[in-house]
């Protein structure tokens, strides 16, 4: 029986390949994105790992002494035990570096002095003869503009002097699982042990392992036991292998939790291609219904028909998942080959890539349970009678709407919930059980949806109208249609819509912070002139002004005072009322019971005293320059004529690139001394880049739910040209022009495709709200609801464009056929 | 209709010498091997003949639904067997109307938006005068505003004959138009058929294998094997039967 069951089903799709295009398409998308995951996955764990455990790799033993323990001592206690033949200290420190292009902080490693304890090799220069040499990563020198020969000033925490070294190699660390995310040089292990003194570095609060290599002949496991018995109690001893193990487990925690967030998202694309593969098998089976018919007359039984359908389902399946696979290895590799992190080299972890493909076929079969099931149940008799159009049946099954009721009613209430607790887990399971349900209530309020956008269709005279008349005929199958589009909208514009609200939170959650957007401070001399005028000249800076600072001889509160220059007032989102010639504003710490808001102050500086009123603002709260007093640059311009500007205050074009200004005057300020870069531009630049990153990303992924969507409405809309042959013919009779026939179905297509993206778009903008809303709420800052009209009225007219080119095929084989062809009596 | 001193006939549409070739080569079908016919305005003819005689095919290119490999078809003195699909397609519109044996409507109009359909895809306007008058005097005016699945046989070929007359066509192709009926009111379609014809001078052309329904035409034109076999005029169904029995001998 299996195998008639399969013959049979080898036998229908070799009829009609065309007809299965569409389900295989679906399949292996899923399967395919599923695939892609875990080797994306595996690789990039793999890659982690190599890149920890790099430099142990040439080692036998590790020993980790905790910050009591005198390095130095316990390597010649290392190096005394029988059995080591080489043992080295590896400090790391992280001094601040500036140079003639930029400055920051640097994660200095010692170069190990025996060349067999190397892990990395050099890709230009030559390895550190002394310890003013020093090497750094490829990725360095390209972010620092660093080369060979620049000279580094070098300044550890401990308060010594700052060290001059030269970059004499480039090192090849494509290995690092740093690489990149910071500044990694190399140096000799005297300075860097110089440099580690004195900071506070974490890892246990030691600052780097001994090292080990085993003599000929004795195993790491020997040498570890004999090392452990020479050193103090409170020094570990591990074997390399077991450092490795221990440093993997707590590095690959991040890869794996990335790996789950991926799959998320391959399962909302694995549910969009559930939703196509039901709902062509159910369009199928309609058409087959007399040839099932007749199946059953001739004595099949029920069973044998539904075991027909699946094994097609599972053959189909079959051939999905194996393309899937195979498509997905590749793009998981690629993948992980364009984000660098496949320095390991592609991992395809055969078990878990089993499973997914047997998984396709099973979900397959799955997907097409339930039409087979209603296949089975065709009437012999359908074979005889001819039926001209499956009745629609008119009344909604009660249980489907009663469940579809409940599940909405209950997410919604869970989202008030998350919004007024707040608490964003309940606001994520709210819109889950709310979204089935909606999901569910499609078949019920589409239709009429159909009706009231379909008047547009009139727009384009006859096939317009007819098109409108065709699109809401059959409820269920519409609704299946759209439904997969609704969801991937729908979380894609979920997803735009609270990334947004974010976005615009935290800037607002800045202004408030930061009253200005770009602050520029001096912690010691004054500000160069140049200084001031290149920065006014930065594309994308809007106005700029200094303020200007003295010493205050005497005040009774602070030691300095600011006068902000007219210009600098200008940057600010708003000048404050307390900013006059006649008042100082002072950092509330300083008010004190003995001063208050209003009292009279006499502040004397190099040029005499003046009098002012004592006033708080949110000027001087925000710690733009520390302890000063503030008042107008006027007030100060008599009180210390001497004063030199001390701060650059500038506001930023709104149409300009944060990221791209903050860069900039990075590297303008970079040379001088005691210059920082501050205000809520730079911290908004970096927050928005990683956010537009991962925003962009998780778009993109959501991506492939919505093609499989369009997938399904394009075959959707094939299988029922197919179906109204006859029709279409009667059209062409009646005097309906094959032009007129595409533009039917493509207003058909579009239809779909836009009342379906459009209740996406909707949902999503309720489902984008509510996560903000209790994300914000949750972590304790002010939320603002963003809407980004422009990316949604773009995402909408690609779904339209998308299901308008997914309909040209269909409409020509439609067009194509002539009047008689299609009316002959069959 | 003829005044009165004029024997001066128009023809409403003809065949002259057409073939009709199906395929190629050897597995080429004939299909009309060179017919000759003219169809009188204001005549109600019936094509007979057995399965394979020709009679649907001819019936299709007189109607512009298929264009003739050879010979030439006019439709109201106008050659129409050169014209490419656009222009087949606006004849289809304007000048010639058709009722089918079933599948004549479209499932998601209603009968009033199926009747106007033709007088739609034309853009032109409607005369509801003469529509008002097409539905009462086929009794189907309380029938309007119901979808197909919810008319019975009979009411579906009655809004499909309204259809085909909506638009004045200068003929009216009927294809079986009673083959899916019960006998009473297949017979009562006929009878409007004839009145049709015989009042309101409309020239309808109906295929058919139903003697009794041949009957009810003015004349009866045989077709066997792609050629015309027979002509009779003013026939009883006896006539009929007698001639089908040589006919398929």
């Amino acid at each position: 029986m299996r195998s008639r069951s399969i013959a049979a089903a080898w036998a229908q799709l070799r009829a009609y390949p065309t007809r299965m295009v569409a389900v295989v398409l679906a399949i292996v998308l899923g399967v395919g994105f599923v695939a892609a995951t875990l080797v994306f996955g595996a690789t990039f764990r793999a890659s982690l790992g190599a890149a920890v455990s790099a430099r142990y790799v040439p080692t036998d033993v590790v020993v980790t002494g905790d910050s009591s323990v005198d390095q130095q001592k316990l390597l010649s206690t290392v190096r005394a035990v029988n059995g080591v033949d080489e043992a080295e200290y590896q400090p790391t420190a992280m001094p601040e570096f500036s140079s003639a292009g930029a400055r920051g902080v640097l994660r200095l490693d010692a170069v190990p002095d025996d060349p067999r304890l190397r892990w990395f090799d050099l890709t230009s220069g030559t390895w550190p003869s002394s310890a003013d040499q020093i090497l750094i990563d490829a990725a360095t020198a390209a972010s620092t503009t660093l080369q060979l020969g620049s000279p580094v000033t070098i300044t550890g925490h401990d308060g010594t002097d700052p060290l001059t070294v030269t970059v004499v190699g480039i090192a090849d660390t494509t290995a690092s699982a740093f690489s990149g995310a910071q500044n990694q040089a190399f140096a000799a292990g005297s300075l860097v042990s110089k440099l580690s003194l004195g900071s506070e570095l974490s890892l246990g609060g030691d600052s780097g392992p001994i090292v080990a290599i085993a003599a000929s002949g004795v195993s790491a496991e020997q040498l570890r036991g004999d090392i452990a018995t020479a050193v103090p109690a409170n020094v570990t001893v591990q074997t390399s292998a077991t450092q490795i193990e221990q440093d993997l487990a707590r590095v690959t925690g991040g890869a794996t939790v990335l790996t789950i967030v991926l799959l998320g998202f391959a399962i909302t694309a694995v549910v969009a291609s559930g939703i196509v593969i039901a709902n062509t098998f159910t369009i199928l089976l309609t058409q087959r219904r007399r040839h099932i018919a007749l199946t059953r007359c001739i004595g099949g039984s029920r069973g044998q028909v539904r075991s027909e359908v699946l094994a097609e389902a599972a053959l189909v399946g079959a051939i999905g998942a194996v393309i899937g696979v195979a498509a997905g290895i590749g793009v998981g590799v690629l993948g992980a080959r364009l984000a660098g992190l496949d320095a390991a080299g592609p991992v395809l972890p055969p078990l878990p890539l089993l499973f997914t493909g047997l998984g396709g076929i099973a979900f397959t079969a799955l997907a097409a349970y339930a039409p087979a099931s209603r296949a089975m149940r065709i009437a012999p008799l359908a074979a005889l009678r001819p039926v001209a159009d499956a009745a629609e049946l008119k009344r909604a099954s009660v249980l489907r709407l009663s469940v579809a009721g409940v599940l909405t009613l209950l997410g919604v209430v869970l989202m008030v919930a998350a919004v007024t607790v707040p608490a964003l887990l309940l606001g994520m399971a709210g819109g889950a059980l709310s979204a089935c349900g909606i999901l569910l209530l499609t078949r019920t309020f589409l239709p009429g949806a159909l009706r009231v956008v379909g008047r547009l269709g009139g727009v384009f005279g006859p096939p317009g109208r007819l098109a409108a008349a065709n699109a809401h005929r059959n409820p269920g199958r519409a609704a299946a249609t759209t439904a997969a589009l609704m969801l991937g909208v729908g979380l894609i514009v979920t997803l735009q819509v609270g990334a947004s609200s974010a976005q615009a939170s935290l800037d607002r959650n800045f202004a408030e912070r930061y009253p200005v957007d770009i602050a520029i401070t001096s912690t010691g001399s004054a500000i160069a002139p140049g200084v001031v005028e290149a920065v006014a000249n930065v594309d994308g800076i809007r106005t700029s002004g200094v303020a200007i600072g003295a010493a205050l001889e005497s005040s009774g509160i602070g030691t300095t005072i600011l006068g902000v220059g007219e210009e600098a007032a200008a940057a600010l989102a708003a000048v404050p009322a307390e900013l006059r010639d006649d008042t100082v504003i002072v950092p509330s710490h300083l008010l004190s019971a003995g001063l208050s808001v209003g009292d009279r102050i006499t502040v004397r500086a190099s040029g005499g005293s003046s009098e002012f009123t004592v006033a708080a603002g949110t000027l001087a709260r925000q710690g733009i320059n520390g302890d000063s007093l503030i008042t107008t640059a006027a007030a100060i311009a008599r009180l210390a004529p001497d004063a030199a500007p001390v701060a650059v205050w500038a506001a930023v074009d709104p149409d300009a690139d944060l990221a791209t200004v903050t860069a900039t005057l990075n590297r303008l300020i970079a040379p001088e001394d005691g210059l920082s870069l501050g205000g809520s531009a730079p911290e908004r630049a970096a927050i928005g880049s990683e956010l537009g990153t991962v925003i962009t990303l998780a778009t993109a992924l959501l991506a492939v739910a919505v093609i499989i969507a369009i997938v399904g409405i394009g075959n959707t809309l094939g299988l029922s040209v197919i179906e109204r042959t006859r029709e279409s013919a009667l059209l062409r009779a009646l005097g309906l022009h094959r032009r007129q026939l595409r533009l039917m179905l493509a207003v058909e297509a579009a239809l779909l495709a836009g009342v379906g993206a459009s209740i996406g778009v909707l949902a999503g903008i309720g489902y984008g709200w509510v996560g903000a809303a209790s994300a914000f709420g949750q972590a304790g800052g002010p939320m603002v609801l963003d809407i980004p009209w422009g990316q949604l009225g773009l995402v909408l007219l690609l779904a339209v464009v998308a299901a308008l080119l997914a309909s040209v095929m269909p409409a020509r084989r439609a067009a194509r056929a002539t009047p008689t062809q299609a009316l002959a009596e069959v | 209709m003829p005044s009165s001193g004029q024997v001066m006939v128009r023809s409403a549409c003809s065949a002259t010498d057409v073939v009709k070739i199906y395929g190629s080569g050897d597995t080429a079908v004939r299909a009309l091997d060179g017919v000759s016919a003219e169809f009188a305005a204001g005549s109600f003819t019936a094509i007979m003949g057995p399965s394979g005689s020709g009679k649907s095919t001819l019936m299709h290119c007189l109607a512009g639904l298929d264009t003739a490999t050879h010979g030439s078809v006019t439709v109201g003195g106008d050659e129409i067997t050169g014209l490419d699909d656009r222009a087949l397609t606006n004849l289809r519109r304007d000048r010639v109307g058709f009722v089918f044996q079933s599948f004549n409507l479209l499932p998601t109009l209603t009968a009033e938006q199926n009747i106007l359909l033709p007088l739609e895809l034309a853009g032109r306007r409607v005369d509801r005068e003469l529509f008002d008058a097409l539905a009462g005097s086929l009794g189907i005016t309380d029938r309007l505003r119901h979808r197909p699945s919810e008319l019975s046989g009979g009411q579906q070929q009655r809004v499909a004959i309204a259809r085909s007359l909506i638009t004045g066509p200068q003929v009216v192709f009927a294809d079986e138009p009673t083959g899916a009926l019960d006998s009473r009111t297949g017979q009562s379609l006929l009878s409007y058929l004839r009145s049709s014809s015989r009042e309101s001078g409309q020239t309808i052309v109906m295929v058919t294998h139903d003697p009794i329904a041949a009957s009810y035409a003015d004349r009866v034109l045989l077709l066997a094997d792609g050629r015309v076999a027979g002509e009779l005029v003013e026939p009883s169904t006896d006539d009929v039967l007698a001639v089908i029995r040589t006919l398929g001998s």
